[in-house]
């Protein structure tokens, strides 16, 4: 665990960083609340009470930066848990099974795809309704398709390899091959990809909440941007922050997971 | 070889169209309830109403009207409007269509020249800019860059929701850095390649080599994937048409997803997935023409 720690480049460190400052510093640093309304302060400027101003409900942007942060980040890591784990058995499952049963997975991971991510999420949302479980879900459910694709196909080349085979003339298990080896050898692939679905669950987390899928008020950068063109004809500065933050943070997952990918 | 083409064509549309369904009514919530609990109306007349929608009989005797009704092209009613499901997506498919057109044009020409300009570009210092260009329009939110580019451009035109130009620029820079990043990975894969080496050895014009045996290559790879983009030219549109307020198939999925009325949802289900089966088999058949490799292929087999 250490040396694994070690082995880490200072770019993961700064995602690291980035990461807990949103999801466990909003408990400790800011004294303002994220939702407290000010009806006599809107739209302040930047000051010393308030780090970032304040927006059309006189709401202190800093918090809500920090505590929105914190639900865009933590929502996001629960779709993607949702869509590894079960994008993976699913490939598992498609890639060590009969043919037949393989190529009925594939048919309906194909067909999946053949839905766009957003519109896939738009479907389930339309009875999943709003506020945060519907979106984990929503954004969950369109990864699944794509990771199952990727593990079937990572999972049938380490199937060629030597010592599968091996193991495989040696009378083991599909399970013990499977969990042996077979996930064993795809471990790092589900890693990078885990990474770019995190991306893309920030991202479209980000934009459901912006389109009204959110329930109105939640600390949540997709919210603030959409609560900030409201105002956006007076006061322009409730809508930098989230952007700024939502740039950094696909930044720096484009830059790990370009760099992993390239090992 | 066209035979099993059309069999998987077939397959896929019905499958996610199965999909949809599927959600559509397995996933807890029920759209006649959502509408009576806002409208305060008595409980015999939601039963009247899932009654009327076939709401109250086994999921597979629906499933099975759903796929009667299409078979005589009916793709059912909207629960608001009360209009069919056909017309109410024609009649926004213009706009919609115009904004996804206008958008993948742009999305070409600036993708490839991005991508060219930062794998090829005589400077370093235009390769960084470049390379940092596609960077950035990579992991900016288009929801970002619309309310700016909203805010910005207020002032100096009269009438944005006319405009066409403006949204489909925003659009298409988005759609443009995952094909810039194609573009960008694969003419950096080709400049080594060996034969790109030799040629240079030879003593063969720069210009010649580019041409020939650089850009010719990797446009076997490029073109598919700018019809591929389709995807997520229908997911920009969505957010692009909420930003400038324009009509269209996405401003009518919004509110139908927001409405709950499933039938327009499940009807945009269909459109894209047939949509999506005949740019993916466009996508082949370039393929096809431009890489003789393929060709060769399919005549052995």
């Amino acid at each position: 665990m250490l040396n694994n720690l070690r082995a880490l480049r200072p770019l993961t460190w700064v995602l690291i960083v980035w990461l807990v400052i949103f999801i466990v510093l909003p408990s400790f640093v800011t004294s303002g609340s994220p939702t407290q309304t000010h009806p006599d302060e809107q739209l302040l400027l930047p000051s010393a009470a308030y780090l970032l101003g304040t927006d059309y409900l006189g709401r202190d942007i800093w918090s809500r930066l920090l505590f929105g942060g914190q639900n865009t980040l933590i929502q996001a890591s629960i779709s993607t848990a949702i869509a590894v784990a079960i994008g993976t058995i699913l490939g598992l499952a498609s890639a060590m099974s009969f043919p037949v049963l393989d190529r009925a997975l594939l048919a309906l991971i194909n067909a999946a795809l053949a839905i766009p991510g957003l519109l896939l999420a738009l479907v389930s949302l339309t009875l999943l309704g709003r506020g945060s479980i519907a979106l984990i879900v929503a954004i969950g459910i369109t990864q699944i398709a794509p990771v199952a694709l990727i593990v079937r196909m990572a999972a049938k080349q380490a199937q060629l390899t030597d010592y599968v085979l091996a193991s495989y003339a040696m009378g083991a298990s599909v399970l013990h091959r499977t969990h042996a080896h077979i996930l064993r050898a795809i471990l790092p692939l589900i890693r990078t990809y885990a990474l770019i679905v995190f991306g893309y669950a920030i991202m479209n987390g980000a934009a459901l909440a912006f389109l009204g899928f959110q329930s109105p008020g939640t600390p949540d950068w997709g919210v603030m941007l959409a609560d900030a063109r409201n105002s956006f004809r007076l006061a322009p500065w409730p809508a930098i922050p989230p952007g700024i933050a939502l740039i950094v943070t696909m930044i720096l997952l484009n830059r790990i997971a370009i760099r992993l990918d390239r090992r | 070889m066209v035979f099993t083409r059309i069999v998987t064509a077939i397959a896929t549309i019905w499958l996610a169209t199965t999909i949809a369904f599927v959600f559509l009514r397995v996933l807890p919530g029920d759209p006649v309830s959502a509408q009576a609990g806002e409208a305060g109306v008595t409980s015999s007349q939601v039963q009247r109403q899932r009654e009327l929608l076939g709401l109250d009989q086994p999921v597979w005797v629906q499933y099975a009207n759903y796929w009667l009704g299409i078979t005589n092209g009916d793709w059912g009613t909207s629960l608001y409007t009360g209009l069919p499901v056909t017309i109410m997506l024609a009649q926004q498919a213009l706009p919609t269509i115009q904004l996804a057109t206008t958008s993948i044009i742009i999305a070409t020409i600036f993708g490839f020249s991005m991508g060219y300009v930062a794998a090829l570009a005589n400077t370093a210092f235009l390769r960084r800019t470049a390379t940092l260009l596609i960077d950035l329009s990579l992991a900016i939110p288009i929801y970002w860059t619309g309310t700016l580019v909203v805010f910005l451009v207020a002032y100096m035109v009269d009438d944005l929701r006319s405009q066409l130009w403006i949204p489909a620029m925003v659009l298409g820079f988005h759609v443009s850095s995952s094909l810039a990043r194609i573009v960008y990975t694969q003419l950096q894969d080709a400049v080594q390649q060996p034969y790109v080496v030799v040629a240079h050895a030879r003593g063969l014009q720069p210009t010649v080599i580019r041409q020939r045996y650089i850009l010719r290559p990797i446009l076997v790879t490029i073109l598919p994937a700018v019809v591929l983009q389709f995807g997520y030219l229908l997911s920009g549109t969505v957010i692009t048409e909420t930003i400038f307020q324009r009509t269209g198939i996405g401003t009518v999925l919004l509110r139908a997803t927001l409405q709950q009325d499933y039938p327009v949802v499940q009807g945009v289900v269909f459109a894209m997935a047939i949509i999506y089966v005949i740019l993916t088999t466009i996508a082949n058949v370039l393929a096809t023409l431009l890489d003789p490799r393929l060709r060769l292929n399919q005549q052995h087999a």
